[in-house]
């Protein structure tokens, strides 16, 4: 005869097994570039969304002879 | 031999390729929960007396024998019947045991806002030597030395170059365009050699080296789960190890500019630290995921977003999920949901708000670069034909991604609504409803706003 408290039926219903997903370590590549045509213009998007149409955190865009958006925070677009 | 006679299974065995990982260390659980692989190399974690049992499970043992083993250890009282419960009623669903009910396919983790599309750069026996051959980069004298250097070097980009200086690099040549790419490239595989060599530093073994897709964007990765073994301070390293080997990739190419005076890599040297901010994110999974994930001992945070609010909400909710957490733990996650859930919501929300016009445009930009690529070859231009082609299949990625991610929406909110209305046909009733409530009125901003002309 065993002194210790006794597991419930209740307590064993609520054991869990968790799946636990992959450790992928991830590192994005965003390099983007624009070229409207008429002469070369070139972006590198860091953190956004896509390459033209960004709604990100950060965006760093450099343009040919233009620094009016080198780096603006929040939501941006250069189409 | 300690079989019991009464279970007309026999003993329970494990299955073939299960692996003990042990107890998960620093874990922000009470009780501290154990880790256990599959042959597939799913992990899956274990309550405190689910892995017990597991331990136990040797296949000579019967259900009273490691009922006893356990109540000795556990310093409560189990009985047979209770370890045989478990056994079909936890760990045979997993495929952890032979020769009971095993599910017809094992069940694996899918989780939110993972990687897609994975391709392999990198097999894991190669990733595991790359690893093996980096590790002494983690060596306390050479982190100390990196460190020291790469704060030396801010301070002279800041206060003595000038960021702007750094800035001041106009991409007018495609050629320069392609370099700063290539680097970019390079930079980010060193990242995931990185992740590599942390894991191989702290004794667990790195799986491959690939490419997929993030979100809406192409992404390197590195396969380090078996870092899941690790002491917290192991994991720790491994996932800080790609933004170490920054560090490391910063202060070659500012040796390169010291001998060479090309100020496009003091550029690249910019870049790069934005891109080492950007890991440090907490809400996806970025390096700073992992990063926060590890500090509280808590392996998967996205699957805590729904206990933590129903357990908010509501008093009588109480998921072990939840309600297991440590204290500091739980006010950790808990500020991590608060944040998350307005941030995501935003964002998705934004992205389903305005999907085909930012498709639009992306598929314009794809269709405009790569007719300038078509032409750039036809005038013998390469270089501007490559730069071109960089931007078509970057903009063909973020198309493929953002509709992915909305079909991904869609096929989750069907799946919950489902769920959640199975045998109930007053719920599901509510279920279409509600489906029809958000389709039909963002259907009608689209055409209202004109989103799907004009392609």
């Amino acid at each position: 005869m065993t002194n210790e408290p006794v597991v419930s039926m209740r307590e064993l219903e609520l054991e869990t097994a968790e799946l636990l997903p992959a450790r992928e370590t991830l590192c994005v590549s965003k390099c983007g570039y624009q070229n409207h045509g008429g002469g070369p213009s070139y972006s590198f998007t860091q953190v956004g969304y896509g390459n033209t149409a960004q709604a990100g955190l950060v965006n760093v865009a450099l343009a040919n002879g233009s620094f009016d958006n080198i780096l603006s925070l929040g939501s941006g677009n250069i189409i | 031999m300690t079989t019991d006679s009464r279970d007309p299974a026999g003993p329970p065995r494990l299955a073939d390729g299960v692996e003990l990982l042990g107890e998960f260390s620093g874990s922000g659980i009470a009780e501290p929960p154990g880790l256990v692989r599959r042959a597939d190399g799913q992990v899956i974690q274990l309550s405190r007396l689910l892995y017990l049992v597991t331990r136990l499970i040797d296949g000579s043992r019967g259900p009273d024998s490691i009922a006893a083993l356990v109540t000795a250890e556990l310093g409560r009282s189990l009985s047979g019947d209770q370890v045989s419960y478990l056994i079909t009623a936890k760990l045979a669903p997993l495929g952890l045991v032979t020769d009971r009910a095993k599910p017809a396919a094992l069940p694996t983790a899918s989780p939110l806002l993972a990687l897609r599309a994975r391709a392999t750069l990198l097999p894991a026996a190669a990733a595991d030597i790359a690893g093996t051959f980096l590790r002494p980069l983690f060596r306390w004298p050479v982190v100390a030395a990196v460190i020291i250097g790469a704060a030396s070097l801010d301070y002279w980009i800041l206060s003595v170059n000038g960021l702007a200086a750094a800035l001041r690099q106009i991409l007018g040549n495609p050629d320069d365009l392609l370099v700063v790419a290539g680097l970019s490239v390079v930079s980010a595989l060193f990242h995931e050699c990185g992740h590599a060599a942390g894991c191989r530093y702290g004794g667990a073994r790195p799986g491959r080296i690939g490419v997929g897709i993030y979100l809406v964007w192409p992404s390197f990765f590195t396969n380090v789960t078996d870092s899941y073994r690790l002491s917290r301070a192991g994991r720790l390293r491994t996932d800080l190890g790609g933004l170490y080997f920054n560090l490391i990739f910063i202060l070659a190419l500012a040796g390169v500019y010291t001998a060479t005076s090309w100020r496009i890599l003091l550029l690249v040297i910019v870049l790069t630290h934005l891109e080492m901010l950007e890991q440090l994110l907490p809400f996806v999974r970025f390096d700073g995921y992992f990063i926060l994930s590890d500090l509280v001992g808590v392996p998967d945070l996205f699957t805590r977003v729904v206990p933590v609010v129903r357990g908010t909400l509501s008093r009588r909710y109480r998921d072990p999920r939840a309600t297991g957490l440590r204290r500091c733990a739980r006010i950790v996650i808990t500020a991590w949901v608060l944040c998350v859930i307005p941030l995501l919501t935003l964002t998705l929300g934004y992205l389903l708000l305005h999907l085909p016009q930012a498709d639009r445009a992306l598929w314009h930009s794809m269709t405009q670069a790569a007719h300038l690529a078509a032409a750039a070859v036809a005038g013998h231009q390469y270089g501007d034909a490559a730069a071109d082609a960089i931007g078509a299949a970057l903009a063909a990625v973020s198309i493929a991604g953002s509709l992915y991610i909305a079909a991904g929406l869609l096929r989750r909110g069907i799946s919950l609504g489902s769920r959640w209305s199975a045998g109930r046909p007053a719920r599901r009733l509510l279920a279409v409803i509600a489906a029809i409530a958000c389709t039909v009125p963002l259907t009608l901003l689209w055409l209202a706003q004109g989103q799907f002309s004009d392609w």
